[in-house]
Formats: C-alpha cells, structure tokens, sequence
C-alpha cells in the first residue's frame, strides 16, 4: 500500500486543466462519474441516516446517559453503554500492546534482516494473517487458544501478581484478555504492512549517516529509523486501532458476552461490536433503538480513529519528501 | 632531538572528539554485542509474528480436512436428529450462497467503485478531496454497521431476510476498498500515456476506456479479487440479515446461506457431526479466500515484474 | 438413587421409541391422522412457500417436520401437494413474534406467547405497536407445537472419573443463589448437602470411615446465560422465579427478579458468561472447567462429554431430564391446561414444577403465532385463501400425534410428544382461524 502519490503532483493538477478545458466537450463522461460519486456520497448519507434515525428514539429517551450508564440490560433497559465502552478500549489496548511491538519488529525485520530469498514469501505469510476470515479466528480462539489459556497462560500470569489485579478472578479464557490476543493477531499485518512502507520510506542517507557515524544497527534503528518513521507509525497503529474497536465475531465468540465493567483482565465482557451481533436478532422495539445507538457510538469512535490515522499516514507521506 | 616545537593550544574540538572516538572504541564491543542480541530478538519477534497463522492453519488442517469429500462439497445439509446423529449431508448450498452473495455484490460494486476510482484520480477540487476522506474512511468501518443498514432498509421493507441484504451490504463494503486501489492503480498509469491520448484528439472518455483502465487493469483486479476475498469471508453483517437457508437457494430474494455464517452456526451445535464439521467449513472458506488473494498477490507480483 | 435409575431409564424408552419410529416418512399417509393431508388442484398448494422462523428452540422441529409434511402430502395428493415449502429461520422468539406481526412470517414461533404480562410488564408492549401491525392480540392464534425441557449442563472434569456415576443434584433455590452470585464456589456446604454421595472417604486401619469430606471442587461456579433474548431464558427464569419467589433476588438492589427473555446484568455474578443461542452456551460451558449452564434438551441428550444435574422437583426427589420425565411435568397440569381468552390472552401455559412424583420441574411449550384472517394481506411472502388454508393444514398436523403425525417428528428430535389434552387445544386454536370472516372449512 503506496501512501505517496506526490511525486505526480505536479502533472496532476496539469491535466486537471486540461480535463476541465476538454469538461466541455465530454460531457457525458463527466456526468457518469460525477453522477456515480453522488450516488455513492448519497447512499453513504443514507447508511448515516439509517444508523442515526434508529438510534434516535433511544438517545431521546435516555440521552446521555447511554454513553454513562453502567448497567447494559437489553429488553426493557437501562442501556447504559458505559461497560461497553470500556471493554471495547481495553480489548483494542491489549491487542496494541501486544501487536505493536511484535509489528514494529515484524517490519524492521522484514525490510532490513530477512534475506532477500525469502522476503517475499515472508511478507505474504504475514499478509495471509490479514485474509482469514473473522469467523476463523473465533473458532481458533474458542477450541485452540482456551485449553491453553486455563491451563498455561493465565496460571502463568496469575502466579506473577500472586493472583491479584490485573490478573485475579478464575482463569475461565473466556474474557477481555482472550478477546484481546486475539485482536492481536488480527490487527498485525495492518500495522507491519502499514509501518513496513512508512519506514521503506526513510531516506537511506540517514540510515548510511547514522552507521558512519559509528552508530551500531540496533541504535540505527532506535534512534534514527524509528524516530523519523513516527509518524507515519502512529498512523498504522491508528489503523490497526481501527480495526480492533470494530472487530465484531471473533470477539463475539470469546469474549464471554457479559456486559459489565471489568474488574480484571481475567473478566468476561462485551464490546460495542459484539453486543450488536448478539442481540439485534432477537431485538425489539427499544433495544434495536439501543442497539442503533451502540451502532452510533462505534461508527463515531471508529471513523475518528480512522480519520486521525489518515491525517497522520498523509502526512507521513508528505514528510518523506 | 631537541627541536622546538609548536605548543599547540589545546583545542577543545579535538579534545572532545578524541574522547568520543575513545569511549566509542571501548564500548564498541558491548554495543555490538547489545545491537546483535537486538537484532536476533527482532527476528524472534517476527517469528512469533508467524506463530498464529501457523497454529490458525495446523488447527484448520488437522480438524477439517477428515470433513472435507466430494459429496460434502456439492450436496445439501441434512438435519441430524436423534436417530441419525451423524447426518451432516454437504455444504453445497453454503458454497453456492456464499458465492452468490459475494459475486452480485461485486458484480453491483466493481463498475460503481471503478467510476469512483476514475473520478477520484482525475479530480482535485475539494469535492473530490471530500469524497476521498469519505472513502478512505469507510474502509475502516466495522461491518457489522452496513448489516444494520441492510437491515433498515432491506430486511424490514422487504419483510423478511434475504441474500439480497447480504448483497446490499457487501457491495457497500466492497466499493470503498476498490475505488481506493483503482485510484491508485488509475494515478500509477504514467502521465504521459494520458497525455499522448488527449494530444491525439481523444476525449477523456475514450482515453479512460483506452488507455487508462488498461494500463492499470492488474492494480484493479488486485483490488477487486482482495476486495472479494474479504466480503466472502465477512460474518457479521450476514449475521443480521440473510436469514438461513438449507436448500438450494437461487434466489436471492429468499433467505441464504454462506460459508462464514454456517461455520459460526455449526461452531457450537448440539450434534457432535456438526462441530466437526465446522472446521472443515472455515477450511473450505479459508481455501476460497486464499485463492483469491493469492491469485491478487500474483497479478501485482507480475505487474511489478512488468513495469520494470 | 431410584429416580436417578429412573431416568436413565427414561432416556432408554425413549430413544427406543425413536428407533421404532424411524419409517414415519415412509409410511405415507394413513387413516390414523384426524388432520387433512388431501390437496386438490384448485388448492394451488404446489407452488406455495409461506415463510416460518422464530425461536431456535423449534429450529430441529420445524426444520424436520417441513419435509416429512411435504412427503405425506405428496402420497396423498401427488402433484396437488405443496412441494416449494422453504424451510424454517432460526432467528429467535421475540423475532418469531415480530415477523408475525410484522408479516415477515407466515408462521412465527416463540417460546413464550404473545400477550404475556409479568409482574404488570407487558413483554411485547413494544411489539404490539407498529404501522401495519394488527395491534391486538385477537387478531392472531397462537398454536402450542412442542413440548420440550431445559437441562442444567455442567463442567466439573474432576468428579468424572470417581462420580462419573452421580450427577451433581442440584435444587432451584441452589440455582437461583448460583445465578444471582450467592453462592461462588461448587464446594458451597450448600451444595454439598444435597451430594452426599459426592464425598471422599477417608478410612483407618481396620477398614473404619474416620472421615467423609464433599468431593466437589473448590472452584468458582462459572454460570452461563444466554446473552440474546431468549425463550428458553424466560422458561428457566420462570421455574427460579415461581419456585424461589422473592428470594431470587437481584444481589445488589435486592429486587425481586421476574421472569424476562433475558438476564441482565446485575442479576448475573460478573463472572458469568453469555453465550449466542444454545449452541452459545454449550460451547461456554463446554470450554469453561467450572461452568454450568442451560440448554435445551437435545443438548443434554446428545453431549457425550458433559452431565446434566438432577434437579430436585416439587416432591422432593433428584429426577434427572428425560422425555418421560417431561412428560410426566405437563401431566401434571392437565387440570389447569392453557387456555386462550377472547382477547388472545394466553394464559396457564407455564408448567414448570410440576407437582407430581417423577416431574422434571423445568420445561415448557413453544408457540406458532399466525394472523388469524389473511383476507387482503400478505404475511410470509404468500397471499389468499390457497396460502392460509395450507398453513392452517399445516399446523393442524404438526400438533398430531400418532404414528405420522408431526409430533412423532417432535419425538425424533428430542422433544416430548404434546399431551393429548394440549393437541386437542391446540386444533382448536387453528379451527378459529377465518378467511374473510368465514371459517376455513378444514375437515
């Protein structure tokens, strides 16, 4: 995924003169792809409205104390979207936590220390993470991964704190930490391949000036690499943030579907995704408008975070000139 | 020899540059073996990096693959009762659903998303600026939003859950992801191709359909064929809204089937047959999709070979 | 521990019963049935495909007796009979109710019936508005189609090799205090008294007990719900709510908790699990060592893995879940069966806690909700007269017992048979349905 397109800049905007000279002889073209754009800006207004328009009966009713509520009770209320909320961060902080420094390795390795034979196929390893389906991860998560948190991983993190917060409660897999590994894996080929490109971009006289200057390559990469590449690295954890807050079966299948705030990383939850999957089937009346609204909160979350990220990948690309 | 010789003032430059050689030179053996020890743990990362993928598809592999026949490909699900447990019958109609559902959706997205493509590679105004954020920001939605929609405005006019509203809401999903790879592809087509078709009287039209979508046709398949394998693969928004079906269903008017929800339905069953057979479900998804996206990694393998 | 032998037993008959039944498709059609199988052309039934869903928990149901009902027909009628029926949607009680009013459904079916008020709540206060909704219940039937019961599936691996022969038995008050957080532990003294066969024993020398102490585990009771709106919630928050009263309890506002589609939270520990429909919570309970959870019954019948607890019943004795022992619950309210009042009120259709020896306490029928006068609409997809008569034949046979009638394919399926009492009911219910006023006119 190339973020820069500078280098046509200038010739661009040269034919959009000549476009707009020739606009009057080829009218028809023009309305095609003019009209084609209105359509799909209309129909996006419309999935606003759809999503707005539904959620509205429940923000009147309840206002703001959707988003500050603490008890999420789907058939006659409250819905309070507080534990929610919060289950959704937690569960996308754990995926960070996990998927940035292993993506950030990911990549550094990939550009600069796997051998050229099999770069390649390395990163399509990595890219075929990001093509299978969320459902698959679920089933993964469910039958692979439980047996081996209750009986290894969570033991293990137990015994380090002695039992107590972050790691207390029984380890039952089921909960936000699962939820979270396996965010984890999801969110990796968006951030090694994000931040694979933006740090191709550093210009190699930097990279060469640092190792002249004596610089080994663990500090080439530290101090120099990393650095000049930050932007553009926020961008693609923004991206994988992105996806992690949206995430909705896999997380659906392992995160123990209750809607509480956690008391510990061991606790079952629910996020803003997952509760729409599980309950709009069987919803009525005011929980689909409550359920709208979670649709709402997450569309409004989401594209923030996807609208920050494109602000910083764009200027990333801007910075690499 | 007792010559004179120049007292050289000691200059604080040199001074300080000797003791940074110096210190440089003493730690030069803890740096290098810090920045080795870095360096392997780097590539540890990435190897645990690979770890899932490879667990994701040994589980596939060694839970699905006894599922996997010819009948069970290409007949219809049976319903197990308790007198015969074990009827599973085939995933035909799944596969059938799947492809129906993902095929109409890009059969309605692709043109769609090519125009906005094109228009996006040829426009600068703020307009088209707008409409690129607007786009770029769609790829990042959750599905399960577009199953909400389709269900507003398909499941609930049309009375009843139909693959139609799957189709609406893949194709929704599908045309930001392939206007923005077209965009790409249409603004890597030299300039001067574009030029030289203009020059020689064409209008912008002609020029598209002549010289601009073919030239950048490998970059849109890959859009389109990565587009597709995500669609197929997508759960949640079908969840909502195809309903279910375990016959042959060709219409998309009427409730479907589809890989990825059967594999999240048959994932908990109460008949042992079906559990089983869950995994050879997402093994048959998996399969689907990876052809698909490997077929896409080829063609822009080969596009890059060609531009070169 | 005769009535634990007792239900085994139960569950033996039963799949026997099943085995014997195994031809009913191809037995064709016979005198036995009282309902009409007999389409003639002018019936226009071949093309016909009303659309049915609803609750999950008759998906088994729905999705078998469809076939076999299209199979009957065809030896009765040939090519007259219906042959396009499309089969059912799974998508949920409250969905069932919605798609009948809505008319999305041509058959919807839910697990509790329309028109049901708790504690002063009208449950479909919500439902019954709309646009092109009738907004009265009397605009609809509401048919009882299967019987079935609920069992409590545990996960406790430790008692398996040494107590794989004793269920854990477990009463409704120790249900309600595990669901509301009560109780945490499986080794609760509470638990234990009622296990006393679940002990370790320690001897002496000579042979002599010097010591019984509970076997079950010190581990936190995980309890899994379902975290969608569920029919088979309401019938298992019923049986807590009608056995323990008052003291089901939400822990924290100490408010009585009645009987709802769903639990919600604050009613539940915050260690619970919510699982999507049963499948859900079985792969919960399944996954999870500690966990105890509802399902429906086949799920109980089929795990081959995982117990279900005996539940202590009204007469004081541990009766495990079986056919027969739901069976033996509906029985058990023959006096009071459900009635339907004129404004489609639908009352006495709980029968949890039966008060007879050998109930099992928790079960419940399943209901199919159809408009009762189709004239100038279209609900399901299907329109006129043909379309109504051939749901109404439809829902007449799958109330039927006897050797080919639907409730035999109810039977294949784990459910109980419905006692002959609520078919009789249940015909009635479908002959009040009405085209344009007049009676539909079905032998």
């Amino acid at each position: 995924m190339k973020t820069s397109d500078t280098d046509t800049q200038v010739s661009r905007s040269d034919v959009a003169e000549r476009i707009r000279l020739s606009a009057t002889s080829d009218r028809p073209y023009q309305l095609l792809l003019r009209g084609t754009a209105l359509f799909f800006g209309a129909v996006i207004v419309l999935f606003v409205w759809s999503i707005l328009h539904t959620a509205w009966p429940a923000l009147r009713a309840f206002g703001f104390h959707m988003v500050t509520g603490k008890t999420w009770a789907a058939g006659n209320g409250p819905y309070g979207a507080l534990p929610l909320i919060i289950d959704t961060l937690l569960t996308t902080l754990i995926a960070l936590v996990i998927a940035v420094p292993v993506g950030l390795a990911s990549a550094l390795a990939l550009l600069f220390l796997i051998p050229q034979k099999v770069r390649s196929t390395a990163s399509s390893l990595i890219e075929l993470l990001a093509a299978v389906p969320s459902v698959v991860y679920g089933l993964w998560g469910v039958w692979y991964l439980i047996p081996w948190f209750t009986t290894t991983l969570q033991p293990f993190l137990a015994g380090i704190t002695g039992g107590a917060w972050p790691f207390s409660g029984a380890p039952v897999g089921f909960g936000i930490l699962l939820a979270g590994v396996v965010l984890s894996v999801m969110i990796l080929p968006t951030i090694v391949a994000i931040s694979r490109d933006v740090i191709s971009v550093v210009p190699s006289e930097l990279i060469e000036g640092g190792l002249s200057l004596g610089a080994t390559r663990s500090q080439v990469f530290t101090r120099v690499v990393l650095p000049s590449a930050r932007t553009g690295i926020f961008g693609a954890i923004a991206l994988g943030a992105g996806r992690a807050l949206g995430e909705t079966i896999a997380v659906a299948m392992v995160i123990g579907s209750n809607p509480q705030i956690p008391h510990s990383l061991f606790s079952s939850g629910a996020t803003l995704a997952s509760t729409i999957a599980t309950q709009f089937g069987e919803a009525t009346g005011s929980t689909t408008n409550a359920l709208a609204a979670l649709a709402l909160m997450l569309m409004i979350i989401t594209a923030s975070v996807n609208a920050g990220a494109r602000v910083l990948t764009r200027r990333a690309a801007r910075g690499a000139q | 020899m007792s010559k004179t010789t120049l007292e050289l003032p000691p200059d604080p430059i040199l001074e300080r540059r000797e003791e940074i050689q110096k210190r440089a030179a003493q730690t030069l053996g803890r740096r290098t073996l810090v920045s080795k020890a870095f360096l392997v743990m780097l590539v540890l990362m990435f190897l645990v990096a690979l770890l899932p993928l490879g667990s994701v598809i040994f589980a596939l592999l060694q839970k699905g693959i006894s599922s996997i026949s010819w009948p069970f490909l290409h007949t219809l699900p049976s319903q197990p009762s308790l007198i015969d447990q074990n009827a599973i019958g085939g995933i035909g109609n799944a596969i059938e659903g799947t492809l129906i559902i993902a095929g109409l959706a890009a059969l309605i997205a692709v043109p769609m998303a090519l125009l906005i493509g094109l228009y996006l590679s040829e426009s600068s105004s703020r307009v088209g600026d707008f409409l690129r954020a607007i786009v770029e920001i769609m790829t990042g939605l959750p599905s399960i939003l577009l199953g909400v929609f389709a269900y507003e405005y398909v499941v609930v006019p049309m009375k009843g859950y139909s693959g139609l509203a799957g189709v609406v809401a893949l194709a929704v999903l599908m045309v930001p992801v392939i206007a923005k790879a077209s965009e790409l592809a249409f603004r890597g087509v030299p300039t001067t191709l574009r030029e030289a078709g203009l020059a020689l009287g064409a209008r912008n039209s002609r020029v598209s359909r002549g010289v601009i979508i073919p030239a950048a046709l490998p970059g849109v398949i890959t859009g389109v064929l990565l587009s597709l394998a995500r669609a197929m693969g997508e759960t949640a928004p079908l969840l909502l809204v195809i309903g279910t079906s375990i016959s042959w269903a060709w219409n998309p008017l009427h409730g479907m089937s589809a890989l990825s929800l059967l594999t999240y339905d048959y994932s908990g069953s109460q008949y042992p047959s079906q559990r089983a057979a869950a995994w050879g479900v997402a093994l048959t998804l998996v399969v689907l999709v990876m052809i698909l996206s490997l077929s896409s990694r080829l063609i822009s393998a080969r596009m890059r070979k060609e531009r070169r | 521990m005769k009535k634990n032998l007792r239900g085994k037993f139960g569950v033996a008959i039963a799949t026997f019963g099943l085995l014997s039944t195994i031809a009913v498709s191809a037995a064709g059609a016979s005198a036995t049935l009282n309902g009409d199988l007999t389409f003639a052309a002018s019936d226009g039934a071949a093309g016909l495909n009303p659309a049915m869903g609803g609750s999950s928990f008759d998906e088994p149901f729905f999705n078998s007796a469809i076939p076999v009902f299209m199979t009957l027909a065809a030896k009765a009628s040939g090519n007259n009979a219906p042959s396009s029926m499309s089969l059912y949607s799974p998508t949920g009680s409250s969905s069932g109710k919605k798609g009948a009013i809505g008319g999305t459904y041509a058959v919807g079916a839910s697990d509790v019936p329309m028109g049901t008020v708790v504690n002063s709540t009208n449950l479909d206060a919500s439902l019954l508005t709309g646009t092109n909704a009738a907004t009265t219940l009397n605009s609809y039937v509401q048919v009882p189609v299967v019987l079935g019961g609920i069992g409590m599936m545990y996960n406790l691996p430790s008692l398996k090799k040494k107590f794989g022969k004793y269920p854990v038995v477990l009463t409704s008050s120790l249900l309600a205090s595990v669901y509301n957080g009560a109780i945490t532990k499986w080794n609760n003294p509470a638990i234990c008294k009622r296990n006393p066969k679940i002990v370790n024993v320690t001897k002496n020398k000579k042979g002599k007990i010097i010591r019984k102490s509970c076997a079950l585990p010190n581990i936190p009771i995980v309890p899994v719900y379902r975290a969608d709106g569920s029919g088979t919630t309401f019938i298992f928050m019923d049986y807590l709510n009608q056995t323990q009263g008052a003291n089901f309890k939400n822990l924290s506002t100490k408010a009585e908790v009645y009987p709802s589609t769903s639990f919600n939270q604050g009613q539940v520990p915050s260690n619970a699990l919510g699982g999507q429909k049963n499948s859900g919570v079985a792969a919960d309970v399944e996954q999870t060592v500690g966990a105890i959870g509802y399902v429906e019954y086949s799920y109980i019948l089929l795990q081959h893995t995982l117990p279900a607890a005996l539940i202590v019943n009204a007469k004081g004795q541990n009766v495990a879940l079986s056919q027969s022992s739901v069976a033996a619950d509906a029985a058990a309210f023959a006096a009071s069966p459900p009635t339907e009042s004129k404004t489609g009120v639908v009352s006495n259709f709980s029968v949890v806690n039966g008060k007879n020896s050998g109930d099992y306490p928790i079960a419940g029928y399943s209901w199919a909700i159809v408009r009762q006068d189709w004239n100038g609409l279209t609900v399901g997809g299907v329109s006129g007269l043909n379309a109504e008569k051939l749901v109404a034949k439809f829902l007449d046979w799958s109330v039927q017992g006897g050797a080919n009638g639907g409730q035999t394919v109810a039977r294949q399926q784990g459910y109980v048979p419905l006692p002959s009492y609520v078919t009789a009911l249940a015909q009635q219910q479908v002959a009040t349905m009405t085209y344009n006023g007049q009676p539909l006119g079905l032998s």
